[in-house]
């Protein structure tokens, strides 16, 4: 249970930090709604399971928090992506295409003799 | 872990202090959140409510959320941990007598433990002070046959050393007093002769200066001294300079050439040391006054040792020309740690179960009322069950409260320990030897830590796991009986036998101590000991060379002093009775050979003046006393005490027989003859009888410089001390007079260690009635409260008070009857350990028993006396209601 737990959290956390790439800096509302967005309603989450990802993330450096205004001049909890953070998303991004590459070898038609 | 993994935790500690705030930020961005949503939602065309309703949903619901990320935030364990800590001790504070009684029976058992642990360890276990003190042994002489053991001879020390081949290095020494007269009061210290080995056998090094050198153990070459740690401090000051300094010992100027350490406390009453520096004739001597120490050789165990030096004994006994009985001698070799200790050995293994027994009552009695608390706990808990809180949580947070208990009474029982420790010390410092090791360390705190937690776990565990077990339904519904009650009251029932049983255990050890303890005070020391002034004087043989000297000495000291108002009489004596000092030899019978393997005749010698028998109002029995006509010159006389009389002539009148004990300058033998017999006397204790003695008047023998002067007063002793004094200052002014004493203070030094332990189980056997009587009436007061509603109805019905009381005792004397069953069962085992402690009684004393057993079913009477009191007021119609 805990391992799929964990494996879940460290995709969340992945996709938080590709959409503070994408998209500047961002309140929590905003990221829950882009990363469903991005994958075309097909991942439907709770948005309140972002905000404990989005509090470890900021636990372990890799995004910063400010309080800011929103479009409709409401105040809101801004996030944006640190130095570290984007390291860590570049090396995460390295890691999945590498793997990607090796398993579509695998899963490829094989080749007509 | 990483650098970001830390980081992480780092924060999730700030997180955890930060609590507050970091719940009021997150409460904020939330908000921010839901308002956000909620007008997406209404952009795209919702009504508010349904906006509001879709947002609240698709957050997945506020409170979870919160939840999640409290989770994030902080330490979760570590702040159900300052959670459990928080409300155990609001818990505790809430009941103050239930957490005042835990803790007080707490410390008490802790602390008396941790006291006795901390003497017992300092004594017993402890390794001494000294470089592998375990390789250190002692070598003395033994005569089987008498139970007497002698310290070891000259030749013998020599033989030993070189044929045994088992010792790395050894040591004698023989302990005298000296005048020391440099500047202000003469006064008398102990001075130990050692050989210049003698310190490094310990492996001690002098603090300041040196020890001896082989060259100065040596006639001739030994006027130098070392200081003992004590002195140095009392009498010099601890002044730096003190080497090369000059003292006088007896006359003799010596020179100070070192300090000893402050915790080498070997012969603690020692305050200098001197090379021993024997003559080549003292070497030869086969006199038995010389204490040996030795250090093992590596890898030689004390059992090859000891065979080694049998060996030694037997070569030893064949070279001589008188050889006595084969089996009629021996050495011992024995660790020095187990030589120093054995005579308290046992008294201080009896008071270690002692108290092991005060702790298992007073953990019975916290568990009891542990278990109390339980129960009334017990909705509470069914009702947090319910509300989903996990069994394991319940169980910890109430081990918490327990642990919590333990702690609070372990550091009170610490301070109790500590305060306790310096007490028994204080009172007894001169008779338990080592007595200035103890004190209480660190092995002993974490001992005492320990003890705390395994004891908070261990009651604590008992009642967390009944109560968390409680079935649900059952303890919902507002009826006070169930089977979990039940079950409980019977382990608390048994719970109060053990602690009766226990403690009539205590209380008969104790009793039977005390009894013996007075039989031993009544004993008659053989001697009227009242109103005697002592003291000890020792002539300093280079002022008083010869016998004629210190003959004349003792004379005008003696006139002196009978002339003194207050004195009604004075005499002196070679050794005094109960002061620990003896002198003893063998003898020969005249006409009566000893035949081979008979032991020869052995007796105490006592060289006295010729006032000495009447004055100590020793009873005649036969023959006469001595007079002043037994003189250096007249026949030489003796009178022996019955206890002799009877063992060597028993069907026979021992006046006119004649006995020797020493020879003539032609060697041969002095004969002395018996003119009387005398009553024996306790002379070695109170509880020892006499091994027969031999008195001679001290002019008819050799020596005689150090003699103690007894004097009988009209009144108070003590009064008299300063004009004694003065008399033997008109005779010599720089002699001192010590260990001045009245008879007295003697006999009570000679049972002091006996008074010490039977105070102290004494105190520990009131302790455990005491709380056995709390646990009883913590079960009746419980047991009573359980059936107020039965007792509602009896009373209702027309029962009378008298039969409501008759109830609840019944009950109670039933519980106390089972414990004194068991418990006076198991005293009859177990007392069988004191009877070497006991004098004059029986380790399975009836009356004792009885005596006992009436007192604590009074104790207990008492014990339920109150609740049932408390039964008989209930009212009727309130019990009825009451469901």
């Amino acid at each position: 249970m805990n391992e799929k737990t964990d494996v879940w959290q460290g995709t969340l956390a992945l996709m938080v930090l590709k959409t503070l790439e994408a998209l500047g800096p961002l309140h929590g509302y905003g990221i829950a709604r882009r990363i469903e967005q991005t994958s075309e309603n097909k991942l439907a989450i709770n948005y309140g399971t972002i905000y404990p990802a989005l509090l470890k993330l900021e636990q372990e450096g890799y995004i910063a928090s400010e309080w800011g205004v929103s479009d409709n001049n409401r105040k809101a909890k801004y996030y944006k992506l640190t130095r570290a953070g984007r390291k860590r998303l570049a090396q995460e991004t390295q890691k999945w295409e590498t793997t990607t590459e090796i398993l579509a070898r695998f899963f490829a038609p094989l080749e007509e003799p | 872990m990483n650098v970001r993994q830390i980081r992480g935790w780092m924060a999730r500690f700030f997180g955890m202090l930060n609590r507050g705030r970091c719940e009021r930020e997150f409460a904020e961005e939330l908000e921010s959140h839901l308002a956000i949503h909620i007008e997406d939602n209404l952009r795209a065309g919702m009504s508010p409510e349904e906006a509001r309703r879709r947002a609240l949903v698709k957050l997945g619901g506020v409170t979870l959320t919160k939840e999640l990320h409290r989770e994030q935030r902080g330490l979760p364990m570590l702040e159900t941990l300052l959670q459990d800590l928080r409300f155990g001790l609001r818990m505790l504070r809430k009941n103050p007598g239930f957490s005042f009684v835990a803790i007080l029976t707490l410390a008490f058992g802790i602390g008396a433990n941790t006291a006795i642990f901390s003497v017992v360890n300092a004594i017993l276990l402890r390794p001494l002070a000294f470089k592998d003190p375990d390789q250190l042994v002692t070598v003395t002489h033994l005569y089987p046959k008498l139970n007497l053991s002698a310290p070891v001879s000259a030749p013998g020390f020599r033989n030993y050393q070189e044929r045994g081949n088992v010792f790395a290095s050894s040591a004698i020494s023989t302990v005298g007093s000296l005048n020391m007269t440099d500047q202000g009061e003469p006064e008398r210290i102990q001075a130990r002769r050692v050989t210049a080995s003698f310190f490094p056998t310990l492996g001690v090094e002098a603090t300041l200066g040196r020890v001896f050198l082989a060259e100065e153990d040596q006639p001739g070459k030994n006027f130098v001294v070392v200081l003992s740690y004590g002195l140095w401090q009392r009498r010099f000051g601890g002044a730096a300079n003190i080497l090369g300094q000059s003292l006088a010992l007896n006359g003799q100027n010596c020179v100070v050439i070192g300090v000893a350490p402050e915790n080498f406390r070997l012969y603690p009453d020692d305050d200098l040391w001197i090379p021993l520096a024997l003559t080549p004739e003292q070497m030869a001597q086969n006199r038995e006054y010389l204490a040996m120490i030795a250090r093992l050789k590596q890898g030689v165990s004390f059992a090859q040792a000891q065979a080694a030096i049998n060996n030694v004994a037997q070569q030893m006994i064949r070279e001589t020309r008188n050889p006595p009985s084969d089996d009629g001698w021996g050495v011992v070799v024995k660790p020095l740690q187990e030589d120093m200790v054995k005579e308290i050995r046992p008294a201080l293994l009896v008071l270690l179960g002692a108290v092991g027994l005060v702790l298992i009552i007073a953990c019975a009695n916290v568990a009891s009322l542990l278990l109390v608390r339980a129960a009334a706990r017990r909705r509470e808990v069914a009702i947090r069950t319910a509300l989903g809180a996990r069994p394991w949580r319940l169980i910890r947070q109430l081990l918490t409260e327990s642990v919590l208990l333990a702690l609070a009474g372990g550091g009170l029982g610490l301070l109790l320990a500590t305060w306790g420790v310096k007490l028994l010390i204080r009172f007894n410092a001169n008779k338990i030897p080592r007595a200035q090791e103890v004190g209480v360390d660190t092995g002993i705190l974490a001992f005492a830590l320990v003890l705390s937690v395994l004891t908070g776990l261990l009651f604590g565990l008992a009642p967390a796991l009944q109560s968390s077990k409680a079935s649900l339904t059952e303890t919902l519904k507002e009826g006070q009986r169930s089977s979990y009650g039940a079950e409980s009251a019977r382990f608390r029932s048994l719970l109060v036998v053990t602690e009766i049983a226990l403690a009539l255990i205590l209380a008969v050890g104790a009793g039977l101590l005390v009894k013996s303890f007075t039989r031993l005070l009544d004993v008659d020391p053989g001697f009227r000991a009242q109103n005697l002034l002592t003291m000890h004087i020792a002539l300093p043989r280079s002022k008083y060379r010869d016998d004629h000297q210190s003959r004349a000495f003792y004379q005008q000291a003696l006139e002196k002093v009978k002339a003194l108002p207050g004195a009604q009489a004075a005499a002196t004596v070679s050794s005094l009775p109960l002061s620990g000092s003896f002198w003893s030899g063998f003898f020969d019978i005249e006409g009566r050979a000893a035949l081979p393997g008979e032991q020869a005749p052995h007796a105490d010698k006592r060289a006295v003046s010729y006032e000495y028998l009447q004055m100590m109002g020793i009873p005649l029995r036969r023959g006469r006393y001595f007079s002043e006509h037994d003189a250096h010159e007249t026949l030489k006389v003796v009178i022996v005490d019955d206890a002799l009389a009877r063992h060597y002539w028993p069907n026979e009148d021992p006046i006119g027989k004649r006995i020797s004990f020493d020879s003539d300058r032609n060697g041969q033998p002095l004969w002395r003859e018996i003119v009387g017999v005398v009553g024996a006397i306790k002379h070695k204790a109170l509880d020892a009888d006499s091994r027969g003695a031999l008195y001679f008047p001290q002019l008819q023998v050799g020596g005689g410089a150090e003699r103690y002067l007894v004097a009988r007063t009209a009144s108070a002793p003590l009064a008299l001390v300063a004009a004694v004094r003065a008399a033997i200052q008109a005779v010599d002014k720089d002699q001192p007079i010590y260990l001045v004493k009245t008879m007295d203070e003697w006999v009570a030094e000679s049972v002091a260690q006996k008074r010490f332990s039977t105070l102290l189980l004494g105190l520990f056997a009131a302790v455990a009635m005491i709380l056995a009587a709390v646990g009883l009436y913590s079960v009746m007061s419980y047991a009573v409260s359980q059936r107020t509603h039965e007792i509602g109805v009896r009373l209702a019905l027309g029962a009378q008070r008298r039969d409501v009381i008759k109830l609840v005792i019944r009950q109670g004397l039933a519980l106390t009857l089972i414990g004194v069953a068991l418990g006076g069962a198991a005293a009859l085992a177990l007392t069988r350990v004191l009877q070497n402690l006991l004098y004059g009684v029986s380790a399975t004393d009836l009356a004792t028993f009885a005596a006992v057993v009436l007192l604590l079913a009074f104790v207990a009477l008492l014990a339920c006396w109150i609740p049932a009191r408390r039964a008989t007021r209930v009212d009727p119609m309130i019990a009825l209601r009451r469901e």
